[in-house]
């Protein structure tokens, strides 16, 4: 894979997720339902590249979140690093995991891949706020917060879908190798 | 090949050690990391030429919350209204003022300078509707400024500031905490509420009423009243501008003489486009408009 492209790819990604997150918000009374626009780009580079690079990107794409967040405080905006970061982090495991046995000619592997990815980065992300919100300035209803992760990480499979049909005929120029032949050859982590 | 097998152990290692670093930061209290605050700036700075864009975008396809109501009438009506609110406010100000000067308290009125500020990013958690517009300390925002849309619809706060952009808070985020108001009732006067932000979009909060009379039908504002500030932990020059409009007045459950106001900003700030920010030409001496 090339890193210029995957850089490339990831900045683009968040920014993108950035600026357009008003667009695929629904508001369903107390739920905030927000699909991600930049995790199937993730996905995408986590299932195709090396085993070293996925995490990385995944890792690094994570902590760019956590400091574009600014969750409200009790004193104004905080910043913070770590949740998502950590949460990509596992969810690069689970991809790592389970990329050797999906097809990923597949848009469907994508879309579910990028589901699951979510569902596992928006629990850990629930979780870690939750256990600050106990001793640290954070309001954080667990219930609702997990339940409209839950709702964002299913509709994220729609911008999935989306995201396949960008990708797929950039692939080549991404510096991929042959997908299916790569599954079993490289191991360079 | 003993230097290909100990690149993966080395890259190993170093994953490790910044899985445990981020653990710790993850559950760092957001008072000692604070200092991070210039490392997100530079991701902002990074990923802005591409969110920007995006955002802008992103507000042509919500139809530019910044353009108008739809009707020029009614926004014209509103302003003036707003006008006239805010001169009766300033009267009652000055009032006040000669109450306190005769007392001896020395009391500063600043005026305002708008900044226009375009909104650059949104933050990338959906927990937080904070909005990034380009507006900085470099064209004299500060902590604690009003943004409002259509001139006189608040947006919210600033809450952090760098050079060349700012963050603000919605008044409908659920960590902005409390916001007073008043609202017009039926028969001329106005009600107090304490409005706290409570879903997507919406606050709500009691209506206080000051009169204690014996009346039967309790005096209340009509769907589709403004509801506007009234806040001292709010700017004075922020004072009467529109907080939203009453969507529903119904009787508390747990207090059934009692009635709680449901209130929608006119403008739909999650998607809001361009904004203006309210500034003060000089640095604030009083204790107006501190943070919360």
């Amino acid at each position: 894979m090339s890193r210029a492209a995957a850089l490339l790819a990831c900045w683009i990604a968040i920014g993108l997720e950035r600026g357009f997150a008003s667009v695929f918000l629904i508001e369903l009374g107390s739920l905030r339902i927000a699909p991600s626009v930049a995790a199937p780009v993730f996905v995408f580079l986590a299932l195709q590249a090396s085993r070293a690079s996925a995490v990385w990107v995944c890792v690094l794409t994570g902590a760019a979140l956590d400091l574009t967040w600014s969750p409200g405080t009790a004193t104004g905006a905080g910043v913070m690093l770590g949740p998502y970061a950590i949460g990509h982090l596992l969810g690069a495991a689970f991809l790592l995991k389970a990329r050797g046995s999906v097809d990923k000619k597949n848009p469907l592997t994508l879309i579910v891949m990028s589901v699951a990815f979510m569902i596992i980065v928006q629990t850990f992300v629930s979780l870690v706020m939750g256990l600050r919100s106990v001793y640290d300035t954070i309001e954080w209803s667990m219930a609702t917060e997990w339940t409209s992760r839950m709702a964002s990480a299913g509709a994220t499979g729609f911008l999935a879908l989306a995201w396949w049909i960008v990708l797929r005929p950039v692939t080549p120029l991404m510096g991929f190798q042959q997908p299916l032949a790569r599954f079993s050859s490289s191991r360079s982590y | 090949m003993a230097q290909a097998a100990r690149h993966p152990q080395w890259s190993s290692r170093l994953l490790t050690f910044v899985a445990l670093m981020l653990l710790i930061f993850s559950l760092t209290p957001t008072r000692f990391t604070g200092w991070l605050a210039g490392l997100g700036g530079f991701v902002e700075r990074v990923v802005t030429p591409v969110s920007h864009p995006a955002s802008w975008l992103a507000g042509v396809m919500a139809g530019g919350a910044r353009a108008s109501s739809g009707d020029a009438a009614v926004d014209e009506l509103a302003r003036y209204e707003t006008l006239a609110r805010r001169l009766s406010a300033e009267n009652e100000r000055l009032r006040l003022l000669i109450q306190d000067l005769q007392a001896g308290v020395a009391y500063a009125s600043r005026p305002v300078v708008p900044v226009v500020a375009s909104v650059i990013a949104r933050s990338s958690d959906p927990s937080s509707p904070a909005l990034t517009v380009r507006a900085g300390r470099s064209h004299g925002v500060e902590v604690s400024d009003v943004a409002v849309v259509r001139g006189i619809d608040i947006v919210g706060r600033v809450e952090r500031v760098s050079s060349r952009t700012a963050l603000v808070r919605p008044i409908t985020d659920r960590s902005g905490g409390p916001i007073d108001g008043v609202v017009d009732v039926s028969d001329g006067g106005t009600l107090r509420c304490q409005l706290e932000p409570t879903g997507p979009g919406v606050l709500s909060g009691p209506l206080i009423s000051e009169y204690l009379g014996d009346e039967r039908e309790p005096r209340l504002p009509e769907v589709g009243a403004l509801v506007r500030l009234s806040d001292s932990a709010w700017p004075e020059s922020a004072q009467m501008l529109v907080i939203g409009r009453v969507t529903e007045v119904v009787p508390d459950p747990e207090q059934p003489l009692r009635y709680t106001a449901t209130v929608s900003p006119r403008a739909e700030l999650s998607r809001v486009a361009e904004l203006i920010v309210r500034t003060s030409p000089e640095p604030s001496v009083s204790g107006e408009g501190g943070e919360r």
